[in-house]
């Protein structure tokens, strides 16, 4: 009985103090993590429009030309050029990949079929496989592609304007970056950005 | 040879990781079609095991033989996570590229083989020096396979190429297939340079 009690003892307090250091660092460094989020959201919002500012002037240029909206529960980011014209509309799109969630930030011209940029914020792909949808060679195909009817992926060697290579190996990531974009610029478009919203956004 | 010197070259060499003992394979055929991938992991479970390995061989004689393996999953566990929390607020890019290895360190069976067979039974210094053989000689397997791998694969190094545009590469090399192929030459070629003695 002794040698019980004091296996459950020994482990119980290796526990503890694990989660007590864990919690203590958790605490110092979490701040600086959603600091970090947030500016790593910025930057893909400028990068995904082709603003690319310095390191330090991140908030800045993103408060100077970037404008926030809440619409119906989507965080929308707007882009006016100097005349007043709606220039780029960006949010967030999620799914699931093909280990675990993808998060993206897509860039669309007002037309809301015109791809103007692609960004990954986060996934958690097999490295050197699907976490290859991070690298720009990958994401610089979406660039100029339009969404008519919807966005395919092919094996290789794509021709049509709404066409994109697949990444050697990872078909089912690539496949699931395609599944993504359709389904929630297509949710996008029907329930917050309808048509009639698009044209008050437009004549500001 | 002194002692410490022996203990960190047969992690590096006669009892590498990868080539002699044949452990953490999933990672080391998963990882190594980019040589910044292998560099990345190297250092990563160079400080677990270090740091690991360190806790173990000073508490080890206290913990019960029965609990003895989730203690030294707690210990890994909590040094992997502390690592990837540190990345994540002063090394933004990295922890990026990082995030799906994490879960990886903690189920690498180098890791909880050395805990096992040495922390827990030699003090702190011969400890500490066999973690840091065992990983400088896992991160050195690492990137002799990523070398090739990427080389043949995409025809760059470190992302840059260095194979021209003329090079067509070998898509196969990047997959498993080509992951089995290399860490099969390797250990060949390992294993040529100094034969391993039949006991």
């Amino acid at each position: 009985m002794k040698k019980e009690i004091w296996m459950v003892s020994v482990l119980l307090l290796v526990a503890t103090i694990s989660a007590v250091v864990l919690g203590l660092v958790n605490v110092t460094t979490k701040p600086i993590i959603e600091k970090n989020e947030a500016q790593n959201l910025r930057k893909a919002v400028l990068h995904s429009m082709e603003i690319t500012p310095e390191a330090d002037k991140i908030e800045e240029t993103f408060k100077d030309q970037i404008e926030t909206r809440e619409i119906d529960g989507k965080t929308v980011y707007l882009r006016y050029n100097d005349e007043g014209g709606l220039e780029n509309v960006a949010f967030e799109v999620s799914g699931s990949g093909f280990q675990g969630q993808v998060e993206a930030l897509i860039s669309l011209a007002p037309d809301l079929q015109t791809i103007k940029g692609l960004e990954i914020l986060n996934q958690q792909e097999t490295p050197g496989l699907g976490a290859r949808i991070t690298e720009d060679e990958f994401l610089r195909q979406f660039k100029g592609k339009v969404l008519d009817p919807e966005l395919l992926i092919v094996k290789s060697g794509a021709s049509g304007n709404n066409e994109i290579d697949a990444i050697t190996g990872a078909t089912r990531t690539s496949k699931a970056v395609q599944k993504i974009i359709n389904e929630d610029v297509e949710n996008v478009r029907s329930n917050m950005l309808t048509e009639d919203r698009m044209e008050e956004l437009t004549h500001e | 040879m002194n002692n410490t010197t022996e203990i960190f070259v047969n992690g590096l060499w006669r009892d590498n990781p990868v080539f002699r003992q044949i452990l953490g394979l999933c990672i080391t055929l998963a990882i190594t079609n980019r040589v910044v991938n292998g560099v990345t992991m190297g250092v990563a479970v160079f400080f677990v095991l270090v740091a690991s390995s360190f806790i173990v061989s000073v508490i080890g004689e206290y913990v019960p033989r029965r609990v003895r393996i989730p203690v030294y999953m707690l210990i890994i566990a909590t040094f992997v996570t502390l690592v990837y929390m540190f990345l994540r607020a002063y090394f933004t890019g990295l922890s990026q590229a990082l995030g799906a290895y994490v879960g990886l360190i903690i189920t690498n069976c180098i890791i909880l083989g050395r805990l096992e067979s040495f922390s827990s039974e030699n003090g702190p210094w011969e400890s500490v020096v066999d973690a840091a053989g065992i990983s400088a000689g896992f991160a050195a397997a690492l990137i002799a396979m990523s070398v090739v791998r990427e080389l043949l694969g995409f025809g760059t190094l470190f992302g840059i190429n260095v194979l021209g545009s003329g090079w067509t590469p070998w898509v196969s090399m990047i997959l498993a297939p080509g992951g089995f192929l290399v860490l099969g030459l390797l250990v060949w070629i390992e294993r040529s340079i100094s034969p391993v003695e039949e006991g």
